[in-house]
C-alpha cells in the first residue's frame, strides 16, 4: 500500500514537473510583436474598382505608404492614383484619391525633405508630373513638371538625386533623365528604340497589356559610378549601362525583342550583378554575373539556371541585403501555383541557401519588395479577393520568418 | 501572462502540498484495520461527456481592411451552447480523509468554437446589386489534459453531492478548421448562389501547445454496490492566450484562402461529465476510511 501511495504521489509530481517544463517552453515562444509580421488585404466595397499596387515604402514610424493605381469601368484610359497609409501593424489609417488630372503613377515613392513624392503622368497630355504627399493634411501638391511624356520608372540614388525613365513616342526614344532632389535637370540622354512600341507602352501603363520590367539601379554603394537601366533600346528590351556623371551609354546587355527581358537585377559589388530573366514564358536566374560595364553583351553569353516553378514571364524583385547576419541576394517572385517564392542566394559564393514559399489560394502579382527597418522583408502584391476583385496585399515578414 | 502562470503554479504546489501533509496520517490509517480488511483509499474509473466552449477575446486581428477601418470581416462568434465538443478521461481518485479526495484524471478533450464572417461588394452606387461573401468557420482543438482535482463530498443518503476545484494543464495535439464559404450575387430581389464550398484545413500551427487554468465545479456520486456513478459539471477558465502569435499569419491555407487569422483568446469551457468509479479494495472507498477513523477515536 505504501508503495502504491508513493507511486501515485510521484506520478502527480512528475505531471506537475512536466507542466512547468512545457509551459516554460511554449508560451514564451508564442509571444510576438503585432507589428513584426502581418498580411493585410486593403479592400474597397465597390466591385468595379480594380487596384494595381505600384510601390510601397516604410515610413519613419514603421508604417507603410502604399502607392497604387486603380481602374474603374466608368473612367478614363489611364488608371488613376490612390495612396494608402498604414500604421506599423498594417492597419489602414487613411487614403487619398488623387485628382483625376493625374494618372499612371509609376514605382517612384521617394522621400525628399521628409515628405514622400511620386512621379506620374498628366491625364491629358501624358507629360511627367511630380507630386508631394502632405501627410499632415492628407493632400497632394504638384511640385514639378516637365514635357517628357510617358514616365515609366523613377529611382532615387544614394546621393538623393532622381533618375526618371520616359518614353518619347514621337522620336521613339527611351529617355533617361537625372534630376537633383529639387527637380532641376542634371542631364538627359536619349536611347533610340527604332521600333514603334507606343502600343506596348500604353497598354503597360493602362494595365491592360504585358507589364514590362522597367527598372533603374546604381553601381557603387556610395557615389554611383554607373546606372543600369532596363528599357526599350534598338528593337529590344535591353539593360543599358550608363556612366553616372554624364549619363553616356557605356555598356549593353541585350535580350531578344520584347519576348525576352531581364526581369530584375541588382548590383552586388564592382561589376558583379545578380539577375533574373524571362524568355518566351520561361524564367532563369543568375545569382552572380560579371558584366563588362563598357561593352556589348548578350544575355545568352552567360550560363544561368532555369526556375521552372515560376509563372510565365514572372515578375521578379531582388535585393542585396544582410538578413539575419547573412550577406544575401533575395529574389522574390510568383509561381504557377499561386505561391510567392523567395530565393536566398549567398552574395559571396552565389550558392542557393534557402527557398521560402508563401501559399496563396488566388492568383497574385508581385509588384514590390522592401527591406524593412526591422531587418525583415515587405512584399507588395496584387491579389484577387475571393478570386474576383483586384486588391492590394501587403505582407510583412519578420527576421524570424526568414531564418534558415 | 506571467502573473497567471505564477498563480497557476502556486495553486498546483498548494494542492500538492496537501499530499505530504496528509501522507503520514493516511499511512497510519491504512496500515491498520483498513488495510487488513482489504480497504483502499484509491478509486479508479472513467468519465466522459460533452463540453461547450467560449473564447474570451483578448484582441481582434483581421486580414481584410476596409477604408473606414471598421471591417465587415470581423468575426461574429457563436454563443457557448453552439460550440459543442467532447472529452473522456481516466480517473484515479485518492481519499485524503473522509469525504475529501484528490484526483488525477488524464484524458483527451476536443473543443470547438465557431464564428461567422461576412462582407460584400456593391455595383457602384447601387445598394440592390451586390456580391456577398459569407463564411462559417468551425475551429477544433484537441488537447491531452492533465487535471488535478480536489473534491469535497457532503455525505447524504444515496446521492453524495460534492464541490470540486481543479487545476488543469492541456497539451494541444491537433487543431483544424472547417470553413463553409458561399458567394451570392444579389440583383434586385433575386439572389443567385455563385459558389459554395467546404474546406478542411490543418490549423495546428495557429495554436500553442499549452493551455492551463482552473476549473471549479460541482456534482454528485451515486453508489451502486461496489461502484460509484458520477455526474459532474465544471467550468474551465483558461489562463493563457492559446493562439501562437508568432505564427499567426504563417498558415497560408487559412490566411490566404479565407483571409482568416485567429484572434488572441483564452478558451473557457463548460464541461459535463458522467463517470463510473471502482474500488481497489473490498469496501466503498472514502466511507471505509471514515469508519476506521471513528473506531480509532473510540479507543481510550
Amino acid at each position: 500500500m505504501k508503495s502504491l501511495i508513493h507511486t501515485y504521489a510521484g506520478l502527480i509530481l512528475a505531471t506537475a514537473a512536466t507542466v512547468v517544463f512545457l509551459n516554460g517552453c511554449d508560451i514564451g515562444k508564442s509571444d510576438a510583436d503585432p507589428d513584426s509580421e502581418f498580411s493585410k488585404v486593403y479592400d474597397n466595397p465597390d466591385m468595379n474598382l480594380a487596384f494595381y499596387p505600384v510601390d510601397a515604402k516604410q515610413t519613419s514610424d514603421g508604417g507603410f505608404m502604399i502607392l497604387s493605381v486603380y481602374t474603374d469601368t466608368a473612367l478614363s484610359t489611364f488608371p488613376l492614383i490612390h495612396l494608402l497609409r498604414t500604421d506599423k501593424t498594417g492597419k489602414q489609417l487613411w487614403e487619398i484619391w488623387v485628382d483625376r488630372s493625374y494618372t499612371s503613377a509609376i514605382a517612384s515613392l521617394v522621400n525628399i525633405g521628409g515628405a514622400f513624392h511620386l512621379v506620374c503622368m498628366d491625364a491629358v497630355n501624358q507629360e511627367t508630373r511630380i507630386i508631394r504627399i502632405n501627410e499632415n493634411d492628407r493632400t497632394v501638391t504638384e511640385v514639378s513638371s516637365n514635357a517628357l511624356k510617358y514616365p515609366l520608372y523613377c529611382m532615387q540614388d544614394s546621393q538623393g538625386d532622381l533618375l526618371v525613365l520616359n518614353f518619347d513616342r514621337i522620336g521613339r526614344y527611351s529617355v533617361l533623365t537625372k534630376y537633383t532632389d529639387g527637380f532641376d535637370e542634371i542631364w538627359s540622354r536619349k536611347f533610340s528604340i527604332v521600333d514603334d512600341v507606343k502600343y506596348q507602352i500604353e497598354t503597360h501603363l493602362e494595365k491592360t497589356g504585358r507589364q514590362f520590367p522597367f527598372f533603374i539601379g546604381q553601381v557603387g554603394t556610395g557615389t554611383p559610378t554607373h546606372y543600369y537601366v532596363n528599357c526599350f533600346f534598338n528593337y529590344t528590351m535591353t539593360m543599358l549601362i550608363v556612366n553616372a556623371p554624364g549619363g553616356d551609354q557605356s555598356g549593353i546587355l541585350y535580350t531578344y525583342q520584347d519576348d525576352a527581358a531581364l526581369s530584375s537585377a541588382t548590383s552586388i559589388d564592382g561589376n558583379r550583378f545578380a539577375i533574373t530573366r524571362y524568355h518566351s514564358g520561361d524564367n532563369f536566374v543568375n545569382p552572380s554575373l560579371e558584366l563588362n560595364l563598357a561593352g556589348n553583351q548578350s544575355i545568352t553569353d552567360f550560363e544561368d539556371f532555369s526556375l521552372p516553378e515560376l509563372a510565365e514571364d514572372a515578375p521578379v524583385r531582388c535585393l542585396h541585403q544582410t538578413l539575419n547576419g547573412k550577406d544575401v541576394v533575395v529574389f522574390a517572385s510568383q509561381t504557377r501555383t499561386n505561391q510567392v517564392a523567395l530565393y536566398f542566394y549567398s552574395a559571396t559564393d552565389a550558392e542557393l541557401q534557402h527557398v521560402k514559399f508563401i501559399n496563396e489560394k488566388y492568383p497574385v502579382f508581385l509588384t514590390g519588395l522592401e527591406f524593412t527597418k526591422e531587418e525583415g522583408l515587405a512584399l507588395l502584391l496584387q491579389t484577387y479577393l475571393i478570386g474576383r476583385f483586384k486588391r492590394i496585399n501587403l505582407v510583412k515578414l519578420s527576421p524570424d520568418d526568414l531564418k534558415y | 501572462m506571467s502573473e497567471n502562470k505564477t498563480l497557476f503554479f502556486a495553486l498546483v504546489m498548494l494542492l500538492l502540498g496537501i499530499l505530504p501533509a496528509t501522507e503520514t496520517k493516511i499511512l497510519a490509517e491504512t496500515s491498520g484495520a483498513g488495510n487488513r480488511s482489504g480497504n483502499n483509499n484509491l478509486v479508479v474509473g472513467f468519465r466522459g461527456g460533452i463540453n461547450f466552449s467560449t473564447p474570451a477575446i483578448l484582441g481582434h486581428v483581421n486580414v481584410i481592411q476596409r477604408p473606414d477601418g471598421s471591417s465587415l470581416f470581423e468575426k461574429d462568434y457563436l454563443p457557448l451552447f453552439r460550440n459543442l465538443g467532447y472529452q473522456y478521461a481516466f480517473m484515479a481518485m485518492y481519499y485524503i480523509r473522509p469525504g475529501m479526495s484528490l484526483a488525477f484524471e488524464p484524458g483527451m478533450s476536443s473543443f470547438n468554437y465557431r464564428y461567422n464572417t461576412q462582407t460584400g461588394w456593391n455595383n457602384g452606387a447601387s445598394t440592390s446589386d451586390y456580391i456577398e461573401y459569407t463564411a462559417d468557420h468551425m475551429n477544433t482543438i484537441n488537447y491531452i489534459e492533465l487535471p488535478l482535482i480536489f473534491r469535497k463530498e457532503f455525505e447524504r443518503t444515496g446521492l453524495t453531492p460534492f464541490l470540486s476545484i481543479g487545476l488543469f494543464y492541456g497539451f494541444m495535439i491537433s487543431g483544424s478548421k472547417k470553413v463553409l464559404s458561399e458567394v451570392t450575387r444579389h440583383t434586385g430581389s433575386a439572389s443567385i448562389p455563385f459558389e459554395s464550398s467546404t474546406t478542411l484545413a490543418d490549423n495546428s500551427q495557429s495554436y500553442i501547445h499549452s493551455r492551463f487554468g482552473v476549473a471549479p465545479g460541482a456534482g454528485f456520486f451515486y453508489p451502486v454496490g461496489p461502484v460509484k456513478l458520477m455526474l459532474a459539471v465544471d467550468f474551465g477558465f483558461g489562463f493563457n492566450n492559446i493562439v501562437r502569435e508568432s505564427d499567426r499569419f504563417n498558415n497560408a491555407g487559412t490566411t490566404a484562402g479565407f483571409y482568416d487569422v485567429q484572434d488572441d483568446m483564452r478558451l473557457g469551457t463548460l464541461n459535463v461529465h458522467i463517470g463510473i468509479l471502482f474500488n481497489t479494495g473490498s469496501k466503498q472507498a472514502g466511507k471505509a476510511v471514515e469508519c476506521i477513523t471513528l473506531k480509532r477515536r473510540k479507543k481510550p
